[in-house]
């Protein structure tokens, strides 16, 4: 090779286009391109990009939010600006900015955007928008953290003025690209982000996201979705769900499950919500040709056909032979089901997920309450029965969260602890209503009107519904004898695919009668309540808030951390101050330090986090952030009661591994507190000569205050100018090795599979 | 929950009125902070920051309330010009905003929701979870170990000084010594210089 081809390629980064957009210009001789390869480095449409300038100490910030080559072969982005604070310094005047926040240029005129050649692209920059706008998928504290920069204002080149407010367009440029990309958000830190309005902006979001995927000919696209799930969304959660579907491998406990939990997430909101809008927007199809009465049925269909799956999950939990129950389904071809199939191992997906979210009753409440609200606005029938059979079937799963259904979410959401209560009845009004819509279903059925597949085979689904329904209460009575129940469900499979699934509910009524005897023993009044009802879903989820008690720490679920009952804090006594107790427990060695926590948590939060992992009254303190403190490991010291508790705690946490959000599993090791060596009188860096000191003591006494700012002609000036180039020295230590540990930290943790 | 928020923002308002005060003598106390402080403002509080992991003589950390965020603002960009001492010299004290997370009576952060989770030793995570393990505590082992050398470089700093004082006090004293008997004098007039009286 001759040397100056080989001097080019070292000059000439490597260059690759990736995703064409359309062609435009007047002589349609541009090319647009959505993606590029540079440097090995890739690049997409909305990305945020450092660009080189020269003379410039430090890299423009930009978005890129065009790409292309014109005929001349020659490479433009253009670029939507950032700007740096110290760019607009002048008018930003006395307001705070944060160290790494960047303004986003909007208005018009120059500044806004520019034309570039795409070799000035220097790299790659992670900026996050932490806009509180709800339309921003609201990126988690890490992600901040990690971020280069940050930016949530505007700056406003033609007036020159910041503003916090974006509207739909900024600068030119739809507001949806100024924000997060949606997609880094969805499957990352719910628990973090739980707050419901984010989430809902979410949701809202994904369901767009969704409606654009499955807006024409829904069903169809339903159907591909389901079975290249890889297509949709996360990959790995869908093919694996649907894998166990086909094997019939229905170890629910089995740890893919688990990992594909974490991921979905997010995703089974989506998934369950797309089967809300694949009804919406199925319906109208119907509608003109069946009119009003159809409008309810597919989505019966479809819900029922969730409830059955569900049901078998859960019987499946409860360690009885699932695959009965897989082929039993599979055997009904003369329906032609296939359609039906995939809906229902698709539904599959969700309710499993939802399960291994367990924790998360909120989220199922949220749902839950979704489809009442629906309900409420008249859209469909058939929601209730969805709110029935999904709300409380979820709950019983996460068993072992403690409280998830009662104190737990009351105080959660709005304090009331009665709001079991009053959805219980709710509840049982909407499966009143259910034979109803059974009516019609036949009543569609005889007259023939359904066409496809997917409706022949929902009346099906649909009388599964009510029959289920029906038998509830028979159910939870027949579940005093299991074994029973389980020939009966097989019986019923064998035969009958329409009651199939009655058998499968009343297994998990049994599941859920089990876990209320359990309760029994634990909780009379939680058992009265449940006895009260009488209806199987109610008893298990009063069951659950009993039964969290002892079912502690079941190994691989996710429970949510509440607020704990105040227990046995006495008021008798004045507490000892902290430092004293610390210090009794440190020598009692009841004393245990806790790494690696979200270093936001309160001391309170800690608290509740051991109650609900440990069954363990304590008190906690986070320790307090210093100058020196790790920002990545939040350390907390927490006193327990016995010496046994501390020990158990600590080696719970060493042999197993409890993992907390954003990916952090808890550290616990004994408390060991500096031995404490005499009273010190001097400090390191106050000059100690006795002469000296005698001089300053008199000084001290003489002057009005006790401190002063060292003027700049004397000793002590330049002595401190020694101590400040010290102090920011080690603050450059400090800095440095934080941010390795943060690499390193964020390696392993890129590892973990089920984020 | 409407109050918890406002009762985070108003928080939050504090954090910004607040200064992180450290290198601080652990002698001084809340009334020497607060005079030090009212010099170039009003300080609402002071609070240690207690240092349970640290030796004892460990330098020590407040957080100082002002009256609003841009007294607090002020002090702060003062204070990185101009050394500020407080009760004894030459080691300045350092001045930094408050974070959050300083804050022991913090409340909590409105909305979030903790999930934990039990991993099973046969989850594929588990083996990395524990190397993570490993690694936070050795991180903290790190982080302590620099601490160390810090004060180790402190020290050493405090020691130069000492010597360096040292030395030019007994050169003052000298000088003064030879003032005070004459000597001065006596030498001027042998050489005949002028020396105005010190």
């Amino acid at each position: 090779m001759p040397p100056s081809a080989e001097l080019e390629s070292l000059e000439e980064p490597q260059f690759n286009w990736g995703k064409k957009r359309g062609r435009g210009g007047k002589l349609k001789n541009v090319q647009f391109y959505e993606s590029f390869t540079y440097d090995e480095v890739d690049y997409t449409l909305h990305d945020c990009v450092y660009m080189y300038v020269q003379d410039e100490p430090v890299p423009y910030i930009g978005k890129l939010v065009k790409i292309w080559e014109d005929a001349s072969e020659s490479k433009k982005v253009k670029i939507h600006w950032f700007f740096r604070p110290s760019e607009i310094s002048y008018y930003l005047r006395d307001m705070e900015v944060a160290e790494n926040e960047l303004f986003f240029a909007t208005g018009e005129g120059t500044g806004l955007a520019n034309i570039n050649p795409l070799e000035a692209v220097a790299g790659k920059c992670d900026v996050v928008c932490i806009s509180s706008d709800s339309r921003n998928p609201q990126p988690s504290v890490e992600e901040i953290q990690m971020a280069d920069y940050v930016f949530y204002r505007l700056f406003d080149v033609k007036n020159c003025l910041i503003l916090d407010k974006m509207d739909d367009k900024v600068g030119g440029l739809d507001v949806e690209f100024v924000f997060n990309r949606k997609e880094n958000y969805n499957s990352l830190d719910i628990p973090k982000l739980g707050s419901k309005n984010t989430e809902d902006g979410r949701n809202a979001m994904v369901c767009r996201e969704i409606m654009k995927l499955g807006d024409p000919h829904t069903p169809e696209v339903l159907k591909t979705r389901v079975t290249d799930g890889n297509k949709l969304a996360d990959p790995n959660s869908v093919d694996q769900l649907k894998t166990r579907e086909s094997d019939g491998n229905y170890d629910l406990m089995n740890k893919e499950r688990e990992k594909s939990a974490r991921k979905s997430s997010s995703l089974d909101n989506s998934s369950f919500k797309s089967s809300k809008l694949d009804d919406s927007s199925k319906s109208p199809k119907h509608e003109d040709k069946s009119g009003d009465q159809i409008l309810t049925f597919p989505g019966n269909g479809i819900k029922s056909a969730v409830t059955s799956v569900i049901s078998s999950d859960a019987k499946s939990k409860s360690g009885h032979d699932k695959n009965t129950v897989g082929p039993g389904e599979n055997a009904k071809p003369a329906e032609s089901l296939s359609a039906l199939d995939e809906r229902l191992s698709k539904a599959n997906v969700f309710p499993s997920k939802e399960e291994m979210k367990s924790g998360d009753h909120q989220h199922s409440f949220g749902t839950g309450k979704d489809s009442e609200l629906i309900y409420n606005s008249s859209a469909s029938r058939e929601r209730p029965s969805n709110t029935n059979v999904v709300l409380p079937e979820l709950k019983p799963k996460s068993g072992h969260v403690r409280n998830s259904v009662g104190p737990g979410r009351a105080a959660k959401l709005d304090g009331d602890p009665c709001d079991l209560e009053r959805k219980a009845p709710k509840a049982s009004d909407f499966s009143k209503e259910r034979p109803c819509v059974h009516d019609i279903g036949h009543e569609k059925d005889s007259a023939g009107h359904r066409k496809d597949a997917k409706s022949a085979a929902n009346p099906r689904a649909l009388d599964e519904g009510p029959s289920k329904k029906a038998k509830v209460d028979n159910s939870f009575m027949s579940s005093e004898d299991e074994n029973n129940t389980i020939q009966k469900s097989e019986k019923y499979v064998g035969s009958d695919a329409k009651k199939l699934p009655t058998a499968v509910a009343s297994t998990e009524d049994k599941t859920k009668s089990r876990l209320a005897k359990e309760s029994i023993g634990m909780d009379k009044c939680h058992t009265k309540e449940a006895t009260k009802f009488s209806s199987g879903n109610l008893s298990k989820s009063c069951a659950v808030a009993s039964t969290s008690k002892n079912g502690g720490k079941v190994e691989g679920q996710t429970f949510e951390v509440t607020r704990r009952p105040v227990v046995g804090k006495s008021t008798w006594f004045r507490e000892l101050p902290w430092e004293e107790r610390v210090q009794d427990s440190h020598d009692q060695g009841t004393l245990v330090l806790l790494r690696n926590l979200d270093p936001e948590y309160t001391s309170g939060e800690v608290e509740d986090i051991i109650w609900h992992a440990f069954d363990e009254n304590c008190t906690a303190k986070m320790i307090q952030r210093t100058a020196v403190s790790s920002p990545h490991s939040g350390q907390a010291f927490v006193i327990f009661k016995t010496k046994d508790a501390a020990e158990r705690v600590i080696r719970k946490l060493n042999d197993g591994c409890l993992m907390l959000p954003n990916r952090r599993p808890l550290v616990g090791c004994h408390g060991v507190l500096p031995r404490v060596s005499g009273r010190q009188t001097s400090f390191t860096g106050h000059l100690a000569i006795d002469d000296v000191r005698r001089q300053i003591q008199r000084d001290m006494k003489d002057a009005v205050s006790t401190s002063h700012y060292s003027q700049t002609n004397t000793i002590e000036y330049e002595m401190a100018m020694d101590w400040c180039l010290l102090q920011s020295r080690s603050d450059l230590w400090w800095k440095k090795l934080y941010e390795v540990q943060r690499e390193q930290l964020r390696k392993l943790r890129a590892n973990l599979k089920s984020y | 929950m409407g109050s918890s928020s406002e009762e985070y923002a108003a928080f939050r308002e504090k954090v910004r009125r607040t200064i992180y005060v450290d290198n601080m003598s652990p002698l001084v106390t809340e009334s020497v902070v607060k005079a030090s402080f009212n010099q170039f403002g009003n300080v609402s509080s002071v609070q240690f920051i207690p240092t349970y992991l640290e030796p004892k003589t460990m330098a020590r950390a407040a957080l100082v309330e002002m009256e609003d965020s841009k007294q607090a603002r002020d002090i702060i960009a003062d204070m990185e010009t101009h050394p500020l001492m407080i009760l004894g010299m030459p080691r300045p004290v350092r001045a930094r905003p408050a974070e959050i997370e300083m804050f022991d009576d913090r409340p909590r952060k409105p909305g979030r929701r903790i999930q934990c989770r039990w991993l099973e030793p046969k989850d594929p995570d588990f083996e990395v979870a524990q190397k993570i393990k490993q690694v936070v505590n050795r991180h903290a082992a790190e982080a302590s170990f620099l601490l160390e050398q810090q004060l180790a470089h402190e020290a050493k700093l405090a020691n130069q000084q000492v010597e360096t004082l040292k030395a030019n006090y007994k050169k003052f004293r000298l000088i003064d010594g030879l003032n005070e008997d004459g000597a001065v004098k006596r030498l001027a007039e042998f050489y005949k210089m002028p020396v105005s009286d010190p």
